[in-house]
């Protein structure tokens, strides 16, 4: 009996010992990399000082300082600018502290931008040296501070689409390194400024628009189009009739050119797309761009004196309101909302934005079926046709991101079609819902820089969607 | 000691006797036990498989042993008809002629096993611990009458065992496994740690308590681990496990009383834990642009299932007549999904999200009486199924938490009825229905007709006709999501499927002269069908939206050839199966996929050399080339798809030392199956490439040091 015993301690003892967890693989080292921010700042003739930051790969682990030196041009320190903390014999001393994950300095300019015929004044900023071990300085090493309005050479975007339920539309200028958010329900119509009478429907809300055969808009009601009602749906035949074109032609509007005889101008029925979401996506990584329905007006559009004249109405009602809406020079459009009836300032200045985050109201064959439907796109990238914004995409199989430079610009491949990004850069059928890494896109702005731009993000290192990120270059 | 050892056998062979026919007399009790099996599935009292009117097929405790299995996965896919496949969150599911795991009842002792679906369905074979088992029974067909819903394609019943020969039995057994070709004393491999305590605590009470832990540690294959990513910035999937990580801890107790005359009752409580880690395969670069540098991160998920089942039966005569044989059960399951985000760099782990999902628990019930009078040509049996259960719709895409766990009930109550007569002594025929009432669904009738025929020449005939409803899952019936792009709604108006199943079974047992070659073939055919199956269809192309409803017909025939032959120490079970699987859809303009054919075949050998005390043998079973449909979930558009033919091989060697300390080693997946094309057939969708469907993890080797304390 007694082996018996044995045999089973033994047993026991190779149970418990094999229940234990092993050891983990502690400290690993990390590469700490210290960078500016940008690669250049430039200054207004009215602004006068700027903070210039500094971005690390992560969390400091101790303290520590970066050394950062400078080269003038047509400037010297104390005379033209100081920076603060200040410069001892051409090194600015900047502290990293333990736990940051970034720091800055300030930049003062003391004199005033040169005129024209003047030579250019510029700062040139490197880092020389980070006191902490494993670190060194990659990427931004450099930053660039010019005395003129002159176009960034580059940078990052981290457009605040607002998450998952892409509730706005993000407007972003290249060359200013300048953004504007505005919620993507703000309006409903938009007015176009320059010579046609052309108004286009909100695409990023999912509206759709359809003429009735009646100029007299106090006349309709739900009973007479409820046919068409159920064609003006997403996933539905023909509904791409409904839409503005995607490209962006503004000859293309699915609203007729307001016409100067009266008679030509009819009542459009108007489906009112849908609410920003507000619930949760379904399942990480998804987007829930869609909120309640919005229902249905009608609307009649005059052109009088330059100026159009809006009339509108809820479906079911018999009288309704109307508003002149002058044209904005200088902006693409002038935007009105039927929910607040009022004139809403939404794009930049015409020439003062070079692409749209946005959802967006897309047009696609229906599988199966020999048919076009309307189909909304979320994390779309629409380009400033309008201003002329020209865009085209390149494979990496041909050039590298980081070889490619200006004697490599194709000027015949450049396109004119707010889609031409789109959503070509992402990959969202799940579960691999990625951005494609093989792709780039080369975009010259209203004013002539030319850049070539990838996307980096299009969730955040959550997985949850609605964080796009995008780098992009200066090439001439 | 002898002595004591003495009387415990004669106890159990009473105990034996006892259960199968109360008046056979001990010797011939023995003599039948050693050269037949007893089976109780579907049976009035525990038969011997040749008596019983269904025709059972039984996986042994020496096979699951030779095959060093642990849990129910391990086991099965060495059966005909049977398949078990890994679906995306490292579950086993069952296919049984083609069907998913929905159609195939599970049970443990009799009683349905608590499942993502309710009781007895959708059940992770991978979480059935056969540790304790006596053996599993299988029957095909549908068993609506004997076993409700759900038992549509089958029944696999799994038979534990209740007493033991010794007073004392310390059973603690080790089991150390390669995975394809990965193993680490710690982080890879297979570990398994059990222990099983037996005691007689009076001749009348038995009780037994074990633990197993079941470690397995996940195959990478072609993927590269938690912390790898592709330093090009590629999206190349390649980050993570094939076979995700998981780990069980199973702890089972059973108290059985038995007064040896007219009384039995037993306890059997189980409570399940598992922890499955699923590693994303994709990554998030979360490129820092200004520092050009990367922390990237992945979306990882932990799936903690938990499972508490109690089981108190009863069973006996009363006033020396009507037999009863009542069983409670209260389950529970509960999956916890937990979402976090992991850094790559820092191995950091930052919690995101937790709920409670797949929740299901529920109160079963079944009695069954019989034996009301005295009467050699008939039997009558009356019985009642009680099913209570409630949990939430088993779906994850779902848009609100509020939706995802949202309860939801279904009560049944049954009553059924079966005779079993004795036209002659070849004819005896046993007609049974079943009427089920339902808190969410119409009332149903079930109908089966039993005829054991026994032909001259010891020929054995079998026609076996059943039905058996299918409920709709809580998915079908509650799943919502609405929005712009999407409208896919559950349908609260589903009825139930209607399973109808024909089988044929002829036999007979060949003997040598000498009676050391015994040869039983077994020829069986069948067809059986399912109506009303439910499907996601268009509602409305224009705007599109999705509803389900019940819409499909399945079909099955098959033709199977199933031997059983013992020589001396060789034993050995060979057979074929040819199956052709009809699928006709509503949906796509009443496509109608004629039938798609399929062939099986299995033989598993054994060979003992009693010198030695060592047992060799080996299992294969060929699968041929398949069709499948996919099966159509909400997002899936049902497709068909050929599967590619492929053979699982194990081969072990068991030796025992010193009488009580058996050491079995051995290789499971010899042919190192991994992954096999899916490529689309005919009559699919729009996309059609080719896709590749994991089936195994390779060839793996297995150590098993088992040691018996018996006094």
């Amino acid at each position: 009996m007694n082996y018996k015993f044995q045999l089973l301690s033994l047993l026991f003892v190779l149970c418990f010992t094999s229940c234990s967890d092993d050891d983990k693989d502690t400290g690993i080292s990390n590469d700490f990399v210290v960078a500016f921010e940008k690669q250049s700042i430039s200054f207004s003739s009215e602004e006068t000082s700027s903070a210039i930051n500094l971005v690390y790969s992560e969390e400091a682990s101790e303290n520590g300082t970066i050394s950062i030196i400078y080269t003038e041009t047509n400037v010297s320190y104390s005379t033209d600018f100081t920076t603060s903390p200040a410069a001892e014999s051409g090194v600015i001393e900047i502290p990293i502290e333990a736990g940051t994950i970034g720091t800055s300095f300030e930049f003062e300019k003391l004199t005033p931008n040169p005129t024209e015929g003047e030579a250019e004044k510029k700062v040139e900023f490197e880092i020389s040296a980070i006191s902490l071990p494993n670190a060194f300085t990659q990427g931004n090493t450099k930053l660039l501070v010019s005395y003129n309005e002159s176009a960034s050479l580059g940078g990052s975007f981290s457009p605040s689409v607002g998450g998952p339920n892409e509730g706005n539309q993000v407007y972003i200028d290249l060359s200013s390194q300048t953004e504007k958010i505005i919620s993507r329900d703000k309006w409903d119509l938009a007015f176009y400024s320059g010579e046609e009478f052309r108004v286009k429907i909100n695409s990023a809300l999912l509206m759709m628009a359809a003429q009735l055969e009646t100029t007299n808009i106090d006349n309709v009601a739900a009973g007479q189009v409820s046919e068409l009602q159920t064609q003006m749906q997403f996933l539905q035949a023909g509904s791409d009739a409904f839409v503005d074109a995607p490209s962006g032609d503004i000859t293309e509007t699915v609203i007729n050119e307001i016409s100067t005889t009266l008679e030509e101008n009819k009542v459009y029925l108007l489906n009112m797309g849908s609410e920003i979401g507000t619930t949760e996506p379904d399942g990480p990584g998804s987007v829930a761009v869609g909120g309640d329905e919005r229902g249905w007006m009608k609307i009649r559009i005059l052109q009088e004196n330059g100026e159009y004249i809006l009339q509108y109405a809820d479906l079911e009602a018999t009288t309704h309101q109307e508003i002149n809406i002058q044209k904005t020079p200088g902006y693409n459009f002038t935007f009105f909302s039927l929910i607040t009836e009022n004139i809403v300032n939404v794009e930049p200045a015409k020439e003062k934005w070079d692409l749209n985050f946005t959802v967006f109201t897309e047009v696609l064959d229906l599988p199966d079926e020999d048919a076009m439907t309307a189909y909304g796109y979320s994390d779309y990238v629409a380009t400033n046709v309008l201003a002329e914004t020209k865009t085209y995409q390149v494979n990496t199989s041909e050039i590298t991101y980081s070889d490619f430079n200006l004697t490599n610009l194709d000027e015949a491949s450049f396109e004119i079609d707010q889609r031409t990004i789109g959503s070509s850069w992402r990959n969202t059928i799940p579960p691999n819902r990625y951005i494609f890494n093989d792709i780039f896109y080369v975009v010259e702005d209203p004013e002539g820089n030319i850049y070539k731009l990838r996307f980096t993000a299009m969730m955040n290192e959550n997985g949850v969607r609605g964080y796009p990120e995008f780098e992009y270059s200066l090439l001439n | 000691m002898k002595k004591l050892l003495l009387t415990f056998f004669l106890f159990l062979n009473i105990l034996h006797a006892n259960a199968q026919e109360t008046t056979t007399i001990k010797k011939d009790s023995i003599k039948r036990n050693e050269l037949e099996e007893v089976v109780l599935t579907g049976q009035y009292n525990p038969q011997s498989i040749n008596k019983s009117v269904f025709e059972v097929n039984v996986i042994t405790q020496k096979d699951i042993q030779l095959l060093a299995g642990n849990n129910l996965a391990d086991v099965l896919n060495q059966t005909l008809n049977i398949n078990i496949q890994q679906n995306g969150e490292g579950q086993s599911k069952f296919r049984q002629f083609g069907f998913n795991g929905e159609y195939v009842k599970i049970l443990v002792d009799n009683v349905p096993m608590i499942g993502a679906e309710g009781f007895g369905n959708d059940i992770d074979a991978a979480q059935i611990n056969l540790d304790d088992i006596e053996q599993i029974e299988i029957i095909e067909g549908s068993m609506g009458v004997q076993y409700g819903s759900d038992a549509v394609t089958g029944v696999i019943n799994i038979i534990t065992k209740k007493s033991a020969k010794h007073k004392w039995q310390i059973t603690p057994y080790l089991q150390e496994e390669t995975i394809g070709n990965e193993y680490g004393w710690f982080d890879e491999g297979r570990h398994i740690q059990s222990l099983k305590i037996g005691h007689n605590i009076s001749d009348q009470l038995y009780a037994n308590i074990l633990y197993t832990r079941n470690d397995f540690k996940g195959y990478q294959g072609r993927n590269k681990g938690v912390n790898y990513y592709n330093k090009n910035l590629e999206q190349d999937s390649l980050r993570g496990y094939e076979w995700l990580p998981k780990e069980q801890n199973n702890i089972k107790a059973l108290i059985n009383f038995d007064n040896h005359k007219n009384f039995r009752a037993f306890y059997k409580f189980e409570y399940f834990t598992e922890e499955t880690l699923r590693y994303a395969n994709n990554v998030l670069f979360n490129k820092n642009t200004a520092t050009q540098t990367v922390n990237p991160t992945a979306n990882d998920n932990i799936f903690n299932s938990e499972r508490f089942y109690h089981h108190l039966n009863a069973s006996g005569i009363i006033k020396n007549q009507v037999n009863y044989n009542v069983s409670v059960s209260y389950q529970e399951q509960v999956k916890n999904y937990e979402q976090f985000t992991y850094r790559l760099k820092t191995e950091e782990k930052i919690p995101l999200e937790k709920y409670d999902y797949n929740t299901r628990k529920g109160f079963f019930s079944r009695g069954n009486f019989s034996n009301f009078f005295n009467s050699k040509t008939a039997k009558l049996e009356l019985g009642y199924e009680v099913n209570l259960d409630e949990g939430s719709a088993s779906g994850l895409a779902e848009q609100a938490i509020e939706d995802r766990t949202k309860q939801q009930q279904l009560k049944n109550y049954s009553f059924f009825a079966s005779s079993e007569i004795k036209a002659s002594d070849m004819l005896s025929i046993r007609p049974g229905a079943r009427i089920m009432t339902s808190s969410l669904f119409e009332t149903k009738p079930s109908f089966s007709i039993t005829t054991k025929l026994q032909l001259p020449k010891d020929y054995q005939l079998r026609v076996i006709g059943g039905m058996a409803p299918k409920v709709p899952t809580f998915e079908q019936l509650y799943y919502y999501m609405v929005d712009s792009n999407h409208n896919i709604q559950g349908n609260e108006n589903l009825n139930l499927e209607n399973g109808k199943s024909l089988f044929l079974h002829l036999k007979k047992t060949f003997w040598s002269k000498n009676y050391n070659l015994k040869f039983t073939p077994k020829f069986s055919a069948w067809y059986l069908d399912v109506d009303d199956k439910i499907a996601l269809v268009v509602k409305n192309t224009s705007p599109l939206s999705f509803e389900f409803q019940n819409i499909d017909l399945y079909k099955t025939w098959g033709l199977s050839l199933r031997n059983n032959l013992s020589y001396k120490n060789f034993s050995a079970n060979f057979g074929v199966s040819f199956s052709g699987t009809s699928q006709v859809l509503d949906e796509a303009e009443n496509a109608d996929h004629g039938y798609l054919y399929a062939f099986q075949a299995n033989a598993n050998l054994s060979y003992r050399i009693p010198k030695w005390n060592t047992t060799f043998s080996t299992f294969y079973k060929y699968n041929g080339p398949a069709y499948q449909f996919s099966d159509g979930g909400v997002n899936d558009s049902v497709e068909q798809q050929k599967l590619e033919g492929y053979s699982w091989l194990n081969a072990s060697i068991q030796k025992t030392f010193l009488n009580d300390f058996k050491v079995t080693i051995g290789a499971r997946n010899l042919l190192d199956i991994t992954r096999l094309n899916l490529s689309n057939g005919q009559g699919g969708g729009h996309s059609n490439g080719t896709a590749n469907q994991s089936l195994g993890y390779g060839r793996s080797y297995f150590l098993k040091l088992l040691y018996n304390l018996n006094f």
